[in-house]
């Protein structure tokens, strides 16, 4: 019951963020980075969200310009998982205020933040999103604090 | 928001910029440059520092590798600025996962950060401690520091459910950290209850993991599981902020079903779950499937469906583990075919997936209702998303059986020629397992594979017809059929290669049974025809085959001699040296002595397993997700046995041993000849060793399985920790328990949380327990778990039974109380030291405590008064045991009672004991005499006893006991002498 890793690519298949909650070599991610961005991009919208690939499921959703890719155990719960991306998508859209690719891109701390309140090591910590939105608040605080102490 | 870095962003600008891959690389190595000299700066600030990671951990992200940072990082770490430690700990979790062997560099750091009073500082390290990869010494290590986050009282929720998880992490790289730590799990158990919801969300993940490894100590969790679903999903009590999609915290709800689902592995284990509990769960399941399937049906938005979704099956898989008859599986399998014609593309492919899981099941109940929905499954192989084609073709293969292979192997078949690339090898294979797995009829089979072979030769995997051989090598009957046919393909003249090296190995090995329709020549012309224009793989088994045709014939030997020659020039080392050697063989000048002895005919292959098992992928693992109950499943696996193994293995394997392989020099595989060669213990006995040896796991279907599997199936079932149960009963428990020995209630326990009333009615052989429980503290005890454990030392026949009648709550509030209810049965005799133990678990405070008491539920409690009996009838019955039994019928004790009595207070106790006194019968006034009846469910017997109190100290008594029933009396006599001994 741990997702394996998550993927943010963009239609043209750029990486825009990466977690990787198993131990792999950059070669090897790599390899599964080129293969999701080869075969995910490709699905037509009408298709469904699960797709089989080796020895794990890959649950993708869309979102305009980007997808959202996590890879998880054969015997996961799909939708689940795919609640957990929506879930996700939700908060960093309150926490960015209307998320865009843009905004992951160049804040990706932001991204992460929100990520590691959501999940630890694969396994889901908090469902409640403002929960994650005030500890990622309480963060942001103290870092916007210590820029203005400099 | 933070606030951004301008470098940062204008170097993300540019990577963005770059039109062409070049530029991008251009880019990149131009700023890893300049990196690395800001970095050999000694006066480099904080923020730069920072910044300069930040632009690492992008370059990292875009796909190239670092090689320098790691000290910056460490720096960067050392800074009391949270966002520089955030940065240094997202760059040193890469840094790992390039060279764990940096670990110890930064493990000072670490361990100041876990000891730091700020508490975003802790989740940061915890953050960090959970994405690492561990030996098991570092767990160890970080293992106590974790801990110590989830016993304390004053980490807030959101600390303890990042150490939860931290924690999960360090177990799954360590679990012997179980083993050395055995008092944690009473200490993680309990934060199931919690009301955070997310603490109560990670503790079930944690949980739930433990679980799989020590069974019984997670047993808490069953109750705490139930009352919290309980109240989510029946009573509603959930803060709106949970909702989601019109879901009360469905994350939480599945994660507690998935615990549920582990802690009751399967119907047998019902004493998990006791009557009420049973109830609640099922009035759980039954809500929440209702509310999902109106959810599902009506015109809501995807998310709405998506979250009822993923609860709807959860709880549906549950429900299989509660109540798992078959005719539940029918009624679900029907249910779900009728949902296969929905448009959401996301229900079909997860119904199609359930419809798999439930036809796997071993009994079957399933396959029937969707063999009514044949039709509409096929046409889903057809789906143009390769997602449900796949689904579908597990569904077809899990309902394919003995009465419908034929039928589903012909339109696999047909399918075959359709299907995409992607599909092929994978309907091959299942085909082949199919047909070998149901044929009826060997004939059959071989058609069947060799039809397989000609359409999909080049996509199917070399163990399909590796497997055919082995078939035919061992099955007398089906050779000369298997040639014939391979003829056949051959005349056409158009066919995969494949079927060429079927050919190649089938008419060298078994050519002459076919003679007499096809000449040996004109099947030596058929494959050498081909040669040429054959692969090296094809070629190395031609060459062999070749050679047993010069053996055969001597019109071809010239041609073959030929091309033996010829090939010795091949730039192929595999195939020069198999050429070099044949024709030295066939040219040697010993009149073919030494060919005659090498070219023998093919030894029959001992391994009764097919290889391609390995290859079905997930199929296989469907099997094992349902543990039934022994008795369907034996008769099942006869069936399988048979169908497997008989049809096609008819008579050569019995009383012929099989001789030691041959050099298997005609295999560019040398791995699968290897394992089929090495021969494994045979299906039968592994099976019946596995099933000795894991009680729990009946599982053993499919032994061969892929191993990923076959480890999941051994976690589940074996407890591996098991530690032996030595009761370490908390303080002053003796206090309650001798004075419920004495009187039926009372209070059985006391301090300064909480208080246990002890209430008992005596029904014969049953005796019914009330604990009341009272929160005297000021605050709510919460994960309140109340388990009594018999504590028999015959676990197949024990001496007494427990039934639970009601659970108490897991919540209690300041000032208030709770009840639970136990029956215990007694059954036959048992000894005090078997009396069971009472373990309770809470949270008061943020403290987790556990209270062990031993239970006062002594055998004396079915004791009622016996009639009164007259002298002469008292002793009569009193010589009679005697007589009868003789010193099996009497214990006798002389002890010294630790106050001094008086023969009114004897007396006293006596008759709450239970016992009738019967007055004036013994010639002493002072000595006391007495009829019972004790109960059990296997005997009654009449006890009679007799105490004599000495008149002149009061303090020492001998009491002696006779009993109808043998091995009674000591019981009784130990029961009252202890108690006599140790009341305070």
């Amino acid at each position: 019951m741990a997702i394996k890793y998550l993927i943010l690519l963009s239609r043209q298949g750029k990486v825009r963020l990466t977690k990787w909650y198993i131990t792999l070599s950059q070669k090897e991610k790599q390899r599964i980075v080129r293969e999701v961005a080869a075969m995910i991009p490709l699905r037509k919208p009408k298709m469904c969200n699960v797709i089989e690939h080796k020895d794990s499921k890959i649950i993708y959703r869309r979102y305009a310009s980007l997808f959202f890719i996590c890879s998880v155990d054969n015997d996961d719960n799909e939708l689940i998982t795919l609640d957990i991306i929506q879930r996700y998508v939700e908060i960093m859209d309150k926490s960015y205020g209307n998320v865009c690719e843009l905004d992951i891109i160049f804040n990706f701390q932001t991204a992460y933040h929100v990520l590691d309140e959501l999940i630890i090591d694969g396994v889901i910590q908090e469902s409640s999103a403002s929960e994650v939105l005030k500890k990622v608040a309480q963060q942001d605080q103290l870092e916007s604090g210590e820029s203005l102490q400099r | 928001m933070p606030p951004q870095m301008k470098g940062l962003v204008q170097f993300i600008t540019d990577i963005r910029n770059a039109k062409e891959v070049e530029q991008e690389h251009q880019r990149v190595q131009s700023e890893l440059i300049h990196i690395q000299k800001q970095f050999q700066q000694s006066n480099l600030s904080a923020y730069h520092r920072k910044k300069y990671i930040c632009k690492l951990l992008y370059i990292y992200m875009l796909g190239n590798d670092i090689s320098f940072g790691f000290q910056e990082a460490v720096q960067l770490g050392i800074s009391k600025n949270y966002s520089d430690k955030f940065i240094s700990y997202i760059a040193l979790d890469l840094y790992l996962q390039l060279d764990p062997t940096l670990l110890p560099l930064i493990i000072q750091s670490l361990k100041r950060d876990l000891d730091s009073s700020v508490e975003e500082i802790n989740c940061l390290a915890l953050h960090f401690l959970s994405s690492l990869s561990y030996d098991s010494e570092s767990a160890e290590e970080f293992a106590s520091s974790v801990f110590k986050f989830i016993r304390s009282p004053t980490a807030s929720p959101m600390l303890k459910k990042k150490a939860c998880l931290t924690m999960l992490a360090l177990f799954k790289s360590s679990i012997e950290l179980l083993t050395t730590n055995p008092d944690w799990i009473a200490r993680i158990v309990p934060l199931i209850g919690s009301d955070s919801l997310g603490l109560s969300l990670s503790a079930c993940s944690l949980v739930e993991y433990i679980a799989r490894f020590d069974h019984d100590a997670c047993r808490p969790a069953v109750i705490l599981a139930v009352d919290k679903l309980y109240r989510i999903v029946v009573k509603g009590e959930c803060s709106q902020d949970a909702y989601f999609y019109g879901k009360p915290a469905p994350w939480l709800v599945c994660k507690l079903f998935n615990l549920l689902e582990t802690m009751i592995p399967d119907v047998t284990s019902s004493d998990v779950l006791d009557t009420d509990s049973l109830h609640k769960v099922k009035e759980i399941i039954s809500i929440s499937i209702t509310s999902a399937v109106n959810n599902q049906n009506g015109s809501h938005s995807s998310e709405v469906k998506n979250t009822s979704g993923f609860v709807l099956f959860s709880a549906l898989s549950l429900a299989a583990h509660i109540d798992p008859s078959p005719d539940q599986a029918f009624k679900a399998a029907e249910a779900l075919c009728s949902l296969l014609e929905t448009a959401d593309i996301n229900s079909r492919y997860l119904t199609l997936h359930a419809l798999s899981k439930i036809a796997a099941r071993p009994d079957n109940a399933g396959v029937k209702a969707i063999t009514n929905s044949f039709q509409i499954v096929f046409k889903f192989l057809r789906d143009r998303d390769v997602s449900i084609r796949r689904a579908t073709l597990d569904v077809i293969y899990v309902i394919c059986d003995s009465s419908n292979v034929e039928s589903v192997c012909k339109d696999l078949l047909s399918y075959l020629a359709i299907a995409d690339f992607a599909m092929k090898s994978d309907v091959a294979v299942k085909i082949s397992v199919l047909a070998e797995k149901y044929a009826k009829d060997a004939y059959w089979y071989v058609s069947t594979i060799m039809k397989l072979l000609s359409l999909a030769g080049n996509f199917v995997e070399d163990e399909v017809w590796q497997r055919l051989i082995q078939i035919a090598v061992n099955n007398d009957s089906i050779q000369s059929m298997a040639c014939q046919t391979a003829v056949k393909y051959l005349r056409t003249g158009n066919y995969p290669e494949s079927m060429l090296k079927v050919s190649a190995f089938l008419l060298g090995e078994f050519g002459t049974q076919i003679e007499k329709t096809c000449p040996g020549v004109e099947q030596f012309y058929l494959l050498y025809d081909r040669y040429f224009q054959a692969t090296l793989s094809a070629r190395s088994r031609l060459l062999p085959c070749f050679l047993k045709f010069y053996c055969r014939y001597d019109g071809i030997r010239p041609q073959i001699i030929d091309l033996f020659e010829q090939e010795t020039n091949s730039f192929n080392l595999e195939i020069q040296q198999r050429a070099l050697e044949y024709s030295k063989l066939v040219t040697m000048n010993d009149k073919h002595a030494l060919l005659r002895a090498v070219v023998t005919k093919m030894p029959p292959f001992t391994s009764r397993s097919s290889p391609l098992i390995s290859r079905l992928g997930n199929v296989e693992g469907l099997k094992q997700s349902f543990k039934l109950p022994d008795v369907p499943q034996i008769s099942m696996l006869q069936d399988h046995h048979q169908n497997l193994i008989e049809p096609l293995q008819v008579s050569k394997n019995t009383g012929r041993a099989a001789p030691p392989p041959p050099p298997s020099r005609h295999s560019t595989k040398p791995g699968v000849l290897d394992s089929l060669i090495s021969s494994p213990p045979s299906r039968m006995s592994s099976r019946a060793s596995s099933r000795a040896a894991t009680p729990l796991n009946n599982s053993g279907l499919m032994n061969h399985s892929s191993s990923g599997l076959f480890s999941n199936s051994e976690n589940r079932s074996t407890s591996s920790l098991v530690r032996p149960h030595i009761p370490v009963f908390s303080p002053n428990w003796e206090e309650g328990y001798y004075r419920l020995v004495h009187f039926d209630q009372g209070i059985f326990y006391e301090n300064s949380i909480m208080k246990v009333v002890y209430r008992l009615k005596r029904e014969k052989s049953t005796v019914h327990l009330q604990l009341t429980y009272s929160n005297k503290s000021p605050s709510t005890i919460s994960g309140f778990t109340c388990t009594l454990t018999p504590n028999c030392k015959s676990v197949t026949d024990p001496g007494y039974t427990l039934s639970t009648i009601k659970n108490p709550d897991t919540m209690v509030y300041a000032g208030e109380r709770t009840t639970q209810m136990v029956d215990v049965v007694a059954k036959s005799i048992y000894t005090n030291s078997e009396v069971p133990l009472l373990t309770m678990n809470y949270i008061c405070g943020g403290v987790t405590s556990t209270l062990k008491l031993k239970m006062p539920t002594v055998l004396l409690k079915t004791l009622v008064p016996g009639a009164a009996l007259s002298k002469d009838m008292f002793f009569t019955r009193w010589n009679q045991i005697g007589t009868n039994l003789g010193n099996a019928g009497e214990g006798q004790k002389i002890f010294r009672a630790n106050r001094k009595q008086t023969p009114a207070n004897l007396k006293r106790l006596l008759e709450l004991a239970g016992f009738n006194n019967l007055l004036d019968l013994d010639p002493n006034p002072d000595n006391l005499v007495c009829a019972g009846i004790l109960h059990t469910t296997s005997a009654n017997s009449a006890c009679l006893l007799r105490l004599e109190l000495n008149p002149t100290d009061l303090v020492m008594i001998r009491l002696t006991v006779r009993c109808t029933l043998v091995g009674l009396s000591n019981v009784i006599v130990d029961t009252l002498s202890d108690l006599l001994t140790n009341e305070l």
